[in-house]
């Protein structure tokens, strides 16, 4: 395959995703208003352009499958036959089974064994569309005027033809042959019936002034004409003056005037990776405007009295500006609307409530509320999470739900919208709510808490329990919600993005989580630390808070240290002894000492560790720098960043740092 | 069949995997004055003001369909002749009589090759 062919093989893959991605909505829709021949036409066409496409890429199993579902789309959008649900079921699974078989494509290259279940999925598909008319799914396959194509052509004829019946309308320019033409030409039709096809034309336009009656145009018999013999086409080419020969009738005033309107393309697709680009060297200017504006300000308290320090402050401060701009611009163009993420869902929910026999209405609101494309990449999975909890945890069923006075429907809702440089998204239930007694039962049952603590806890506390790992509170774990996957992972996915998640609860009406991500995850806000003179910085959003301790508090249990807070035992980890700083390795067990520390706790899925620094620096906004493949050996480390000062600071991880003082 | 190989080609189709295919197709011809647009509307704009020699236009497109585009180009005073090759998934009879109706100056069917291309291409620009 040249370069040239993999890249529209690129470029299907891309867009008959997108395609088929679209269509989940319209089948929603679809099941709302069954008869609404826009959205058939829709997805009518969708699996039509697909086939098409792939016609000429020669993926034989989507051509056969998509053929299959077009023939049954057909039949519904011309009224043939009415959608049921069992069709629409079959639909998703056929539109389904078409991503799979892309996505095959994506990754090996070639299309492969069909799926095991396709030639089932053909089969009740041609049944669907009426047992007794079951096309065979060859695209070439149809009766059509095309087949003569090449072989019918006879020159004596054609040459005295195109003489006559080329299109006299324009003499001076190049001659062009008209459809008509063409096929009188190959014998594919006889100039009788193309003449009444004209004749037709003609009175289909006078028609549309007056009378409604219009001549059918399937009357017409287009088999291949009688005359076929060279001669005798020869001679009437020769003697009968063709009726073709005519201008082809122009109608002019009667349908729309042709708007000279200034539609132009108006958007331009760039590779991800060009972006990344771009953002990459923004990152970099970024940084050096920090230097800059670092310097510049040293420069000026160390040369007040000089005009030029001023001068160059102002100048530093106008480039900071713009770099600023500059940065959410570049952000901008890699925003994408949630409803990337959020369009799947309706499927989604109507699957899973057909499944358990559920009434639920899922809502969404803000789709258009726009995201990083790498943030948005990473919300997918835990809100598939949240939802199917809400579903199959939250909403009872529909007895549950007369009985407790409710509408037989339950509804959640999925809302996106923006707060300052935060998007918040929110999945909100009218189900049956999570009562913070029974999760302190649960956790005392499950040792994750003791019992003096529960009874001490809050309920709001109580109900962040349940992002503790292994936390169910269904006893059995149901197929849709899953074990092992918990509300600590989605936790943790959320905090990988910098992000934060809250949960409200009121027992018999309903859940709330909400989610707040940052609109990049490019740019975090830090700590700055330093230890031994080394410098380091921690996202600020894992930090919980600060304490300043006095060593000689630090305590060991089993040669591990930690510090009581408030009550509660924290351990400690040493940024020193983790990284190897210390000159003298075991510094932190022998010489307990009156010496201040501070300590940065940091909490990952109500997991806390207190790391000690010897100093805090400050806040700083900073730019990820990805370490590339520099092999680390210890993976306490997620990045890195130049500071204003100019130095390399790394950036620590702190779920590994977390994961490091469990494993101890 | 002398093609004449530097008309200016204007692809309408809304699935840019498509316009793809057949540019590519075009260029194997030997075509190299391409232009794409991705529905009726900007179609019609850019014809209206392109000076193009020839369309190749999909049929079924949402919007405006391909013969919707070709019936707003043959009631225009400048552009009504615009020689138009319309691309079909069928080749049924009552589709080709709408064409003929319409002023097509020929159709293909999809998927086709290169050759068939220039056949049908031919057929339009007699020598």
């Amino acid at each position: 395959m040249d370069d040239s062919m993999q890249e529209i093989v690129d470029d299907f893959i891309q867009e008959a995703l997108e395609l088929l991605e679209s269509l989940n909505e319209n089948f929603i829709e679809l099941e709302k208003q069954p008869d609404n021949k826009d959205i058939l036409n829709t997805i009518f066409r969708a699996a039509h352009t697909i086939k098409g496409s792939a016609g000429f890429l020669g993926f034989q199993n989507i051509i056969e499958l998509a053929h299959s579902a077009e023939n049954i789309l057909n039949k519904l959008r011309q009224g043939e036959m009415v959608l049921t649900a069992e069709m629409t079921d079959y639909l998703l699974k056929t539109m389904d089974t078409l991503k799979a078989m892309i996505i095959t494509i994506s990754e090996t290259g070639t299309e492969g064994n069909p799926p095991i279940d396709n030639t089932k999925l053909i089969k009740k598909l041609n049944e669907m569309s009426e047992g007794s008319d079951i096309e065979t799914p060859s695209p070439k396959e149809e009766s059509s005027l095309s087949e003569g194509e090449g072989g019918g052509i006879d020159p004596a004829c054609s040459e005295g033809q195109h003489a006559r019946l080329a299109d006299g309308s324009d003499s001076g320019k190049k001659k062009t042959k008209n459809l008509g033409d063409i096929l009188l030409e190959d014998n594919l039709i006889s100039k009788e019936e193309l003449e009444q096809i004209y004749r037709e034309k003609e009175e289909e336009e006078r028609g549309r002034k007056g009378s409604e009656e219009k001549p059918k145009a399937e009357s017409v018999d287009i088999e291949p004409p009688p005359v076929t013999k060279a001669e005798a086409t020869v001679e009437e080419c020769r003697n009968k003056p063709s009726p073709v020969s005519k201008p082809l009738p122009v109608v002019p005033q009667k349908l729309a005037p042709v708007h000279m309107s200034e539609i132009k393309e108006t958007t331009v697709r760039v590779g991800i990776e060009r972006l990344d680009n771009v953002m990459n060297l923004v990152g970099e200017l970024v940084l050096a405007r920090n230097r800059l504006f670092n310097i510049s300000s040293k420069l000026e308290s160390k040369y007040a009295d000089d005009d030029l320090s001023s001068v160059l402050a102002q100048v530093v401060a106008n480039l900071s500006l713009v770099t600023t701009d500059l940065q959410l611009a570049v952000m901008k163009t890699r925003m994408q609307p949630v409803k990337k993420v959020f369009s799947k869902f309706p499927r989604m929910v109507r699957d899973l409530s057909r499944e358990l026999d559920k009434d639920i209405d899922l809502q969404i609101f803000g789709e258009e509320t726009e995201l990083d494309k790498s943030v948005i990449e990473e919300i997918g999975d835990p809100l598939v999470h949240l939802i199917r909890n809400s579903v199959d945890h939250g909403i009872e069923d529909k007895e549950g739900r007369i009985k407790n006075g409710k509408p037989e429907r339950g509804t959640i809702k999925l809302v996106a919208e923006h707060e300052g440089n935060y998007i918040i998204i929110s999945v909100t239930d009218d189900g049956g709510g999570i009562d913070a007694n029974i999760i302190k039962r649960k956790a005392v049952e499950k040792g994750v808490i003791d019992e003096k603590t529960a009874i001490s806890l809050s309920d709001k506390d109580a109900l962040n329990l349940i992002f503790t790992p292994g936390f169910s509170t269904k006893d059995e774990a149901t197929e849709i919600s899953g074990r092992g996957v918990g509300m600590d992972v989605v936790k943790t996915n959320i905090q990988k993005l910098n992000g934060i998640i809250e949960i409200e609860s009121k027992p018999g009406r309903g859940s709330d989580i909400i989610l707040k991500l940052p609109l990049t995850v490019a740019i975090i806000q830090t700590l700055i630390v330093g230890v031994e003179g080394q410098v380091f910085a921690i996202p600020l959003n894992s930090i919980v808070e600060t304490l300043r301790i006095k060593e000689s508090t630090i305590q060991t249990i089993d040669k591990h240290e930690v510090i009581n807070l408030r009550e509660s035992v924290l351990s400690l980890l040493r940024l020193g002894n983790e990284f190897e700083i210390y000159e003298n390795a075991d510094k932190g067990f022998s010489s307990y000492t009156d010496k201040e520390i501070y300590v940065v706790v940091v909490a990952l899925a109500e997991k806390k560790v207190g790391i000690a620094v010897d100093n805090l620096y400050g806040q700083e906004e900073v730019v990820i720098k990805s370490l590339g493949d520099y092999e680390l050996g210890y993976k306490g480390i997620s990045g890195a960043t130049i500071t204003g000062d100019g130095k390399v600071v790394l950036i620590i991880d702190v779920a590994s740092m977390i994961e490091a003082v469990k494993i101890k | 069949m002398a093609i004449d190989l530097s008309m200016k080609i204007l692809i309408v189709d809304d699935f840019s995997t498509m316009r793809r295919i057949i540019k590519n197709i075009l260029k194997q011809i030997g075509f190299a004055n391409i232009d794409e647009a991705e529905n009726g509307e900007i179609a019609l704009s850019k014809i209206i003001d392109g000076d193009y020699d020839f369309v190749i236009s999909d049929w079924n497109m949402p919007e405006m369909s391909g013969i919707e585009l070709l019936k707003k180009v043959r009631t225009s005073e400048t552009v009504k002749d615009l020689p138009f090759l319309m691309v079909t998934a069928e080749s049924k009879k009552e589709n080709v009589i709408e064409a003929v109706k319409a002023g097509v100056n020929n159709y293909i069917v999809k998927p086709f090759t290169a050759e068939v291309l220039q056949e049908k291409i031919s057929k339009i620009f007699p020598d």
